[in-house]
């Protein structure tokens, strides 16, 4: 039921307009790949193409020993849950549900049986006689989910099906939908913008931006060890923060960080993997590794501009000296207010550096 | 105090449809009782009435000519009827496109509407007029015997309702092109991943999803076609022998040439029956099949 992806030098142009731009790519059986990216960055097209609703215009997608760009999107064996459902707003949801089996003269007794599991599988048997009107956004959600199993694709696309749920079902049915892949074992691949998603769904994310690949990895890769400065920038909340360097120092093997208005920072970045230390260099590092110490440990000093409480952790927006913000993070009971002055210490193994084209190095192995 | 308010924005509602509902009773609803009473007076066009009861309809019941206008007028509801609501969903459909072509079609197919019946008829007349008109031509080249489409009483209801189809064509693909885009893309795209045919697209997704609009194209022409008048009087003044006489024909004839008020009165009665008749028969029909489904 399962089926490895692969995705050859695609290319995807409007006119003049570039979407994608010569992108390649594999999924393995069975893999749950989440294609994250902001507005407008050829995510949503790229799972078109492979639906086979969007024309390519170089390259070639290929699923198991097939080819599939030439193939029309009905014989490409896979199923779509659209971010608008695409419901049959006239036929019932059994109906809705036993339509792309009719058209392949599927027995009605196979039918009746899938939707039947489908159903119970999805808790919806009670919805079964209703109309797409009839039914809230959430079940809505269930029966184009439902329409995509009984027909037992290859591999199911998502189009950024949970943006239309308020907040609570969309986690909710976030968890719905991991269970369902570990369930039906198939090749999932979910096209978001929003990282919560895309890190507790996926076994890997590709990070698209401004027609190019930016990252593919694990979610703890993508949010660890960014692969460049827009990745790091995109995941994770808050923002990273990203604070431009005055010169770096070679100091046993290591990078130390000189920042105005800042202590001397030891990062754990090997020196020798920096092709031009002269250049022009950012640290970055995450809210959650700058810490608030007591002087004599700090690297940095200024002055909490906004508290912001979210229960079980406090985030700081510490003004510092030179007048940038710096976010910190501190536990919930936190008492400190704004106007406080705090000293503030960065994780030296959490540390990123970028250079001028974006590109990311991490402490330890490279 | 609660009530007085309701019932202050009650009457301040009523104000606000006052003016039309004034227009409303003037010029629809009193003609239309004053055309029930005349139609069981006996009355001319000058001078009172006389109460007569049913003798109109009587009168109009053994009138072989009445009977004819009406049997003609059936036969030209269902030719134009149907042949107006197939045609203008098929141009629809192939005209719903965003391309300079498309564009100009819809354009050229809608700007018959804009004509006004003269011009129809003479355009249609130098189409079926024997000898010189275009078919005659087109039989003579084609080696065939030229048909008389004006003077044959086989023809000349048919020759009318071309003309009527050609003219009335563009307000239904305009009503079908709004309709088919109102349907959302995506449910297009889930029938492609669901391996529907272009048969099985049309008739499960495209048709369901306009029926609103075929129902309401359906009865607008309904009510159109059988007020049929102007293009019979002018292509062929109802001949040959009353073989394209419509029933608005004969009312105008006997109401206005033999000023017999009372009985033409009674025939526009009978007209309006039957269109109300068959605007809602086709009414209930759509929504019960649609009930069904």
């Amino acid at each position: 039921m399962s089926s490895a992806i692969e995705i050859r030098n695609l290319t995807k142009r409007y006119n003049d307009l570039t979407i994608l731009d010569d992108i390649s790519f594999s999924i393995d059986p069975s893999e749950f790949i989440v294609f994250l990216g902001p507005s407008g960055c050829g995510k949503s097209t790229l799972l078109r193409m492979i639906a086979g609703l969007e024309s390519i215009s170089d390259g070639e997608i290929w699923m198991d020993q097939d080819r599939l760009d030439v193939l029309p999107p009905g014989k490409r064996n896979v199923s779509m849950v659209f971010q608008n459902y695409a419901l049959y707003p006239h036929m019932t949801v059994e109906d809705n549900m036993a339509f792309g089996l009719k058209n392949i003269k599927t027995e009605p007794a196979v039918i009746a049986t899938r939707i039947k599991k489908a159903a119970e599988m999805l808790e919806m048997t009670h919805l079964l006689k209703r109309k797409p009107a009839e039914l809230s956004g959430g079940q809505r959600q269930r029966v184009a989910i439902g329409r995509a199993i009984v027909r037992e694709p290859k591999a199911f696309l998502f189009d950024e099906p949970l943006s239309n749920l308020d907040a609570a079902l969309r986690g909710r049915t976030r968890i719905e939908l991991a269970q369902l892949h570990q369930r039906v074992k198939a090749t999932m691949i979910f096209v978001t913008h929003d990282q919560v998603e895309a890190m507790t769904l996926a076994d890997r994310i590709v990070v698209l931006n401004n027609t190019k690949i930016e990252q593919i990895g694990t979610p703890i890769d993508i949010y660890q060890r960014p692969a460049s400065k827009f990745v790091a920038g995109f995941v994770g909340t808050p923002a990273m923060n990203f604070i431009p360097v005055t010169a770096l120092e070679r100091s046993q093997g290591a990078t130390t960080v000189h920042i105005d208005g800042m202590k001397p920072i030891k990062t754990h970045i090997n020196y020798e993997h920096l092709p031009d230390p002269a250049g022009t260099f950012e640290i970055g590092v995450r809210a959650e590794d700058v810490d608030v110490v007591h002087e004599s440990e700090s690297e940095v000093s200024g002055t909490v501009s906004f508290v912001e409480r979210l229960g079980e952790r406090t985030l700081l927006y510490v003004k510092l000296v030179d007048g940038r913000m710096l976010i910190a993070n501190t536990d919930g009971k936190s008492p400190i207010t704004a106007q406080t002055k705090v000293h503030l210490r960065m994780n030296k193994a959490a540390i990123h550096l970028f250079d001028a084209t974006g590109r990311a190095y991490h402490g330890e192995a490279q | 105090m609660k009530g007085s308010f309701r019932n202050r924005g009650e009457w301040l509602n009523l104000a606000f449809i006052l003016p039309y509902l004034l227009v409303f009773i003037a010029m629809i609803l009193i003609p239309l009782i004053w055309g029930i009473s005349l139609s069981f007076e006996k009355v001319d066009l000058f001078g009172g009435g006389r109460f007569v009861g049913l003798a109109n309809y009587q009168r109009l019941f053994h009138d072989k000519i009445f009977l004819q206008t009406v049997s003609n007028t059936f036969y030209f509801a269902v030719l134009t009827v149907p042949a107006l609501v197939v045609l203008g969903l098929f141009l629809a459909i192939n005209l719903n496109k965003q391309t300079w072509l498309a564009a100009s079609l819809r354009g050229i197919f809608f700007s018959s509407t804009i004509l006004s019946v003269t011009v129809v008829t003479l355009i249609w007349r130098i189409v079926f007029i024997p000898n010189d008109g275009l078919m005659a031509n087109i039989f003579a080249k084609l080696g065939f015997e030229p048909i008389a489409f004006l003077s044959n009483p086989d023809w000349s209801l048919i020759a009318v309702a071309i003309a009527t189809v050609w003219w009335c064509l563009g307000l239904p693909m305009m009503l079908f092109i709004a309709a088919l885009q109102q349907i959302p893309k995506d449910i297009y795209e889930a029938a492609a991943l669901d391996n529907a045919s272009r048969f099985t697209v049309f008739f499960k997704i495209t048709v369901p999803s306009i029926m609103r609009t075929i129902v309401l194209v359906t009865i607008i022409e309904i009510v159109m076609q059988f007020q049929l008048f102007g293009q019979a009087l002018l292509m062929t003044n109802g001949g040959p022998n009353n073989a394209s006489r419509s029933i608005v024909m004969f009312i105008y004839d006997v109401g206005f040439r033999r000023w017999d008020m009372g009985l033409a009165a009674a025939a526009s009665q009978i007209l309006f029956a039957i269109i109300l008749v068959a605007a809602m028969a086709q009414f209930f029909v759509a929504s019960r099949s649609k009930g069904n489904s």
